[in-house]
């Protein structure tokens, strides 16, 4: 009976070796079908108890919650390391990367920028009231160069390089504000001055922050169209940038996607100067939701070679 | 043979369906899943992930819990109970009865898993998300992977009490999860002594993260046919290693 027991252990040993060579191919077979989980670092403590028993989903959606919680409450910031979070657990929620950038891009651009006006209506009412001795020349001229920056971004939408010259400006008007800021009376004011500039910089950087988080989910993400055209849209909209939106436009068509991609793209043809291309694009449009605007569309751009405000 | 094997497997089910702590959980899962109901005020999206998020990870928590009390303790109570000595004195073999044992439990497996999936099932529905492929690939991996736990709690049951079967199924069940990640570690490990030993390791531990594709099938990424077929091959292995290590040593009890 014993020796005739031991056949069952070397049947088990044979099939553990059938079990190695099984899990090479399974290890292969979720790399090729992106069901691999990369190593995660966690900044939440909730979230990390629930990784060690391959609960990432309910992770996830407790972030969430958060993310709710602190987007109802107004705490913008407070959401950042959750997305960024989620944004590590599950890479292939492609929402997390949307929102995520929309975020950035949007909500606390526009926070800094609320910020910024409040500061120059500051500016405003204290220019009037203060008797200024000192520095006032200089003051006065980064507030000219600011309004100048200012009209230029409105002219040719935000840039995404860090060297460039409105940076570059406004760094500049930044070192000169923190050297007067240590022989002046005008303390308070120069502040204001300055958090007008910290302002513009700050919205920079979240349209630069919104459009790298974009980047970095369609890393994970190469064929789904939405995040490519997010970042298309955001380079459109918030950039001017038209070369880089019909670039990630282009892309997203490439993949099965709502009608209102094309109806973009065929709008930022017509700014990219490509009218040619634009008129393909809305005509690819008259057999869509879109065909009425498509007609006038058409009309305009052979008209006048212009269509979009 | 097969109906001896059938009427232990029969008698295995009625039994642990006498369980209360099978009922207590499977209404744990039900709330659980039923509670993913309250994120209404989240996107229709968002919702819908969460329902997934949570009923799939219910079903596999609970499920995998329901595995290891049950089959812990379903050879080890016929031994303290005296029941096994009347069973074994009728002509069936010891392997017969681990069998039979086995097949009871993959039987109670599926009795909670498909209470538990028509809850879920029923929820998705009423979200007006229908049940689709993909879903079903990722619950019948679920099934294959509590049978897993359940073989080798089995196994484990045949020389170890029955407290330390359970603490040893359900850790091993949260290191089954981790095994892939240990993977990675080993990968970055240079000492050949250690990435060896590591790559055994790996290999002799069920990796329980096979069949883990529900955080992928929420997020819209498609499991193939040969991934899934792939990984119950994997499970059926480790069901007969499991199978055979608790016959052998069954067999080498002295009874």
């Amino acid at each position: 009976m014993m020796e005739k027991n031991w056949i069952y252990i070397f049947i088990a040993i044979l099939s553990y070796i059938c079990l190695g060579f099984l899990q090479v191919s399974i290890d292969y077979q979720r790399e090729i079908e992106n069901l691999k989980s990369p190593i995660v670092l966690m900044p939440g403590e909730k979230a990390g108890s629930f990784i060690l028993s391959g609960f990432k989903g309910i992770a996830v959606d407790i972030l969430w919650l958060e993310i709710e919680k602190s987007w109802h409450s107004g705490q913008h910031y407070k959401i950042l390391p959750s997305l960024k979070a989620i944004s590590y657990l599950q890479p292939n929620y492609t929402t997390v990367w949307e929102i995520g950038a929309w975020h950035m891009a949007y909500n606390i651009f526009a926070k800094e920028a609320e910020r910024g006006r409040r500061l120059e209506r500051m500016f405003e009412r204290m220019k009037e009231k203060m008797d200024f001795k000192e520095n006032l020349g200089i003051i006065l001229e980064i507030e000219k160069g600011i309004k100048k920056i200012k009209e230029k971004i409105e002219r040719e939408g935000l840039p995404e390089r860090e060297n460039c010259e409105i940076i570059r400006k406004l760094k500049v008007y930044k070192s000169i504000i923190e050297n007067l800021k240590k022989d002046t009376k005008n303390y308070s004011f120069l502040r204001i001055i300055d958090g007008i500039v910290e302002s513009m910089l700050a919205q920079i950087f979240w349209y630069k922050s919104g459009i790298d988080f974009l980047k970095k989910g369609i890393v994970y993400n190469p064929d789904k169209y939405n995040l490519y055209f997010e970042l298309g849209w955001l380079y459109f909209d918030k950039g001017k940038d038209y070369k880089n939106a019909v670039k990630y436009l282009e892309k997203a068509i490439k993949f099965p996607h709502p009608e209102y991609v094309d109806d973009v793209l065929a709008h930022v043809y017509e700014k990219n100067g490509q009218i040619d291309k634009a008129i393909k694009q809305w005509e690819k449009l008259l057999d869509t939701n879109f065909r009425e605007i498509a007609k006038k569309a058409l009309r305009s751009l052979r008209k006048n070679g212009k269509f979009t405000p | 043979m097969v109906r001896k094997v059938w009427t232990i497997a029969v008698n295995t089910f009625h039994e642990s369906l006498r369980k209360k702590i099978l009922y207590v959980l499977i209404v744990f899962t039900i709330i659980f899943i039923g509670a993913s109901k309250f994120f209404s005020f989240l996107s229709r999206e968002e919702e819908l992930k969460m329902i997934k998020d949570i009923g799939f990870s219910s079903i596999e928590f609970f499920g995998a819990l329901i595995a290891i009390f049950s089959s812990a303790g379903s050879i080890s109570g016929e031994i303290e109970k005296g029941t096994i000595y009347t069973l074994l004195s009728k002509p069936i073999t010891r392997a017969n009865f681990v069998i039979g044992k086995f097949i009871g439990q993959i039987l109670i497996i599926l009795f909670n898993l498909i209470i538990m999936t028509v809850f879920f099932i029923t929820l998705l529905l009423l979200k007006n998300n229908p049940f689709d492929l993909e879903l079903f690939k990722t619950i019948l991996l679920i099934f294959f992977e509590l049978v897993v736990i359940s073989s080798i709690a089995i196994a484990i049951g045949n020389f170890a009490p029955n407290s330390f079967n359970i603490t040893f199924s359900f850790l091993l069940y949260i290191a089954g999860h981790l095994t892939s990640y240990g993977k990675q570690l080993i990968e970055r490990v240079r000492n050949p002594l250690f990435k060896g030993f590591g790559t055994i390791f790996y290999t002799i531990l069920p990796n329980y993260e096979n069949f883990n594709i529900k955080d992928k099938v929420v997020v819209g990424i498609p499991v193939s046919w040969i991934y899934v077929g792939k990984t119950i091959t994997y499970g059926f292995i480790y069901i007969c290693i499991s199978l055979l290590l608790a016959i052998y040593f069954f067999n080498r009890k002295e009874i």
